[in-house]
């Protein structure tokens, strides 16, 4: 019988915005622990809010009744922490910094409003078992998670700006802000060509990528992807890495069964070729493939293959260089678009910036986007810039259909 | 219960809430889990400013107040602030759901109504991958305050939830089907409702052909015309985003035409249901809310604080995802009222169309957006062949008054996972509905 805890612990004190000041503070401190019993195949789970009582040790034993199949070894011999906070600013601090930049955002930007969230962020998340696994990982993270309405406006908001970054990063953001809301009045067509290239994060475009590379889907034939294992289907340059290296913030050097990857990250896209899709043991073992560390699932959950976290291999090339003085169109809003299952992308584009030289130019008309997913991320993918030239992170760059 | 501190305005909100999740993927158990959340959230306003505190020991609440109140700003004149003169005064215990406690129902009989509906997934031989879940949820809610509420209720809800993946010519089609109810028993018996969706998909994935982009005449189910709803205005019904904005104010008076006079839109936490809260989480008892009245802007939605801004009632809708959050101003059941045409008629005025009987998701801005699961097109007033569309969308201002028939018989929809996300808070459980909607000019990709 193997005993395995999970403990995560959280502190965050979240500022509330409105009207471009802040009208509340949110102090959180959370501990939430978990445990697991492995026996005889099977696994018996139980979790408390708090920390772990003797209580709940038996409770997990008694639900191995439960008869949840588990045939998989607990993880074992394995012992790192990662402390990747940076800051040690105070709850006192960090609202006084807050204060401090919501003041400039008054006087510099006063032809709009700001709401919703300023957050500091501290998660610490531990596994232990009785076969030698101890994993600890730690981090802190300030976010900022803006949205920005024009005073004449008659939207919910406009734009939405967000930061995240591991110590309290208010002048990169004040930065994007001029660069971007002192052309807002700026309003320019929409250049008149058939396809263009766009300046979006994997988020906006890549669900029917990330949904296609479920080593389950791919393994059981239920993916776009199944018969295209080991096939080159998109652009030399795109490399995808399920990832857990020093760059993903807030994310835990190994997945919720334990397992690690070699250099925190492995390749399930190399220059082009599909190599594998993401997996858990289950999935890995079901399959005979290796394991990506992509379990996920809360602290008293049987884990399963949804905690995926992937980072796309930079270029070596910096935004604008990858777009070598071609017009593009930078993304602020793209919201309820979808994928036929046949990789067919389309969306209506709330908000976004004419992009030329390094410089923003003016606000576009609201317009639609689309592409085919082997298109976005084959032939019409350009890069991925090795410089985070926008929102505190790097920006993927491809053309796709103006509709 | 607890010393409040003078000159400070402070409630407290006790949440216990006890959920069973049982879980087959691919026809192995997966997940059998039974467990209790009980937390606390603490909120303390001065006037000026809210703090808030979320903790799990409930022994240290009094601990918790004593520490806000050295953080807040003593204010003598705090209970004649507009804000805390909104907040109603309840108190009572109203435990609906004592006698049918779905936490008191034995596991062994959740996993074997569970089980009952095992052998509906293995009737089609096209499912290459399968989840099926039983989930309920009862919780119990306690809300103390400064000013006098002491109100203690509940809620409770139970679902099958069947999800698959039919692959067709090596193309995947995502299908599920969703049994929601408040009471356990009558989860029972439903498995035609699962078969049928899996056949409707299946037919779906074998015969779906892209569609001839353009702008159509379409028809919403109800589904979707709840979800349209939602999207399209009852986000902007949120008065949270109103607050201290002059031009919003003036743009969403009340009484502004905002729509055809056939549309009424409506929201209330009194329907049984996802949406369904009794009172609200500062402790408001629920009422039903006109948002749009025959085309008319007739009504926002409020938390205290919003009301007090914008001088108006409170609505009983500020909610919270759970006790780790600050109650913001969120829908509850938002559903598009009834018309006057039969659902035939409806369709016999399209000559070409679409129809979107299901959907995946919706969003809604400036330009609302659906992602239809299902559509199929509309020829000569009737439904025909089946289409792949990625999303449909349309200019919300505009849409609303596109809408040129609505039908008479309005259905209410309950989902068991997922909901509504606003900002940090998702999902938080919300109920749509509607009749068959009539809608013309909509963008289809």
């Amino acid at each position: 019988m193997v005993r395995e805890i999970i403990k995560i612990t959280t502190k965050e004190t979240t500022l509330n915005v409105t009207q471009s000041a802040i009208d509340s503070v949110r102090m959180k401190n959370i501990t939430k622990s978990g445990c697991r019993i492995y026996k005889d195949g099977y696994i018996g789970i139980a979790g408390t809010l708090g920390d772990l009582t003797d209580e709940i040790v038996l409770q997990a034993e008694k639900n191995l009744l439960r008869a949840i199949p588990y045939p998989y070894e607990p993880s074992s011999n394995l012992e790192r922490i990662r402390d990747l906070r940076k800051s040690k600013e105070t709850e006192e601090e960090f609202v006084k910094e807050s204060e401090d930049f919501l003041t400039i955002v008054r006087e510099e930007f006063p032809q709009f409003i700001f709401s919703n969230k300023i957050r500091s962020t501290e998660i610490q998340i531990l596994i232990e078992n009785t076969v030698g696994l101890k994993l600890c990982n730690m981090d802190r993270t300030f976010d900022f998670e803006l949205l920005v309405k024009h005073i004449d406006s008659v939207n919910v908001f406009d734009a939405v700006f967000v930061l995240r970054d591991r110590v309290f990063n208010g002048n990169k953001l004040l930065n994007e802000l001029r660069a971007i809301l002192n052309n807002y009045h700026v309003e320019v067509e929409l250049p008149k060509v058939e396809k263009i290239p766009v300046l979006v994060s994997l988020q906006d475009i890549g669900d029917k990528l990330l949904e296609s590379l479920n080593g389950e889907m791919i393994g059981r034939e239920a993916s776009i992807f199944s018969d295209k294992i080991g096939s080159k289907v998109f652009h030399d340059d795109f490399t995808l890495y399920a990832y857990r290296g020093e760059d993903a913030m807030l994310t835990p050097f190994f997945d919720m069964e334990g397992v690690t990857i070699e250099n925190d990250k492995v390749s399930l896209i190399e220059d082009g070729v599909i190599l594998r899709g993401y997996t858990d043991k289950k999935t890995a073992s079901d399959y005979n493939t290796i394991k990506t560390a992509s379990s996920g699932g809360s602290y008293d959950e049987v884990p399963s293959l949804s905690g995926i976290s992937v980072s796309i291999k930079p270029s070596k090339l910096s935004l604008d260089e990858l777009l070598n003085g071609r017009a593009a169109i930078l993304v602020m809003v793209m919201s309820g678009g979808d994928c036929t299952n046949e990789g067919n992308f389309a969306s209506p584009v709330q908000l976004s910036f004419l992009y030329q030289d390094g410089k923003v130019i003016g606000k576009l008309p609201e317009f639609g986007l689309s592409g085919n997913i082997y298109e976005m991320f084959g032939k019409d993918f350009t890069g991925y810039s090795i410089d985070k030239a926008f929102f505190g992170d790097r920006v993927l760059v491809t053309n796709m259909k103006i509709n | 219960m607890f010393i409040f501190p003078q000159n400070l305005y402070t409630d407290v909100r006790i949440e216990e809430v006890k959920t069973t999740t049982i879980r087959y993927e691919n026809f192995l158990l997966k997940e059998n889990r039974t467990k209790v959340e009980i937390g606390a959230m603490i909120r303390m306003y001065d006037g000026m400013r809210w703090y808030y505190s979320s903790i799990t020991d409930l022994g240290q609440i009094q601990k918790e107040i004593d520490r806000l109140k050295v953080i807040a700003t003593p204010n003598e004149a705090v209970n004649e602030s507009k804000v805390v003169k909104k907040f109603e005064v309840n108190k009572g215990v109203f435990l609906k759901y004592e006698d049918t406690n779905l936490s008191k129902i034995a596991l062994e009989e959740k996993l074997s109504i569970l089980n009952s509906y095992l052998p509906t997934l293995e009737e089609v031989d096209e499912l290459q991958t399968t989840k099926l879940t039983y989930m309920d949820n009862h919780t119990i809610k306690h809300i103390i305050s400064s000013k006098g509420t002491d109100v203690k209720f509940d809620t409770q809800n139970a679902c099958i939830i069947a999800r698959y993946v039919i692959v067709v010519n090596g193309l995947p089609h995502r299908g599920s089907e969703n049994i929601y109810e408040m009471n356990f028993d009558d989860l029972k018996g439903k498995q035609d409702l699962i078969r049928d969706s899996i056949i409707k998909d299946l037919d779906y994935a074998k015969n779906s052909v892209p569609v001839v982009p353009g702008i159509y005449t379409c028809i919403l189910s109800p589904v979707t015309a709840g979800v349209f709803a939602h999207e399209s205005f009852g986000h902007k019904s949120e008065a949270d985003f109103m607050v201290g904005d002059e031009t919003m104010i003036r743009e969403w008076a009340i009484g502004s035409k905002v729509g055809t006079p056939i549309l009424n839109i409506i929201d209330t936490g009194l329907m049984e249901g996802a949406g369904y809260v009794p009172f609200d989480d500062e402790g408001t008892r629920a009422k039903e809310n006109y948002i749009i009245k025959d085309g008319i802007l007739s009504g926002r939605l409020h938390s205290s604080m919003t009301a007090a801004e914008l001088e108006e009632e409170v609505t009983a809708n500020a909610r919270a995802m759970n006790f780790e959050f600050e109650p913001i101003v969120r829908m509850t059941n938002t559903y598009i009222g009834a018309g006057n045409h039969t659902v035939e008629e409806l369709f016999h005025g399209v000559k070409l169309g679409i129809y979107i009987e299901d959907i995946l998701h919706g969003s809604g801005m400036t330009t609302f957006t659906i992602a239809p699961s299902k559509a199929y097109m509309i020829r000569d007033g009737k439904i025909s062949e089946p289409v792949k569309v990625s999303v449909i969308s349309g200019n919300v201002m505009k849409t609303l008054y596109e809408i040129d028939g609505v039908s008479d018989t309005v259905r209410h929809c309950s989902f068991g996972s997922g909901g509504c996300g606003k900002m940090e808070q998702y999902p938080l459980r919300v109920g749509f509905g509607g009749p068959y909607v009539r809608v013309n000019g909509i963008k289809v990709q």
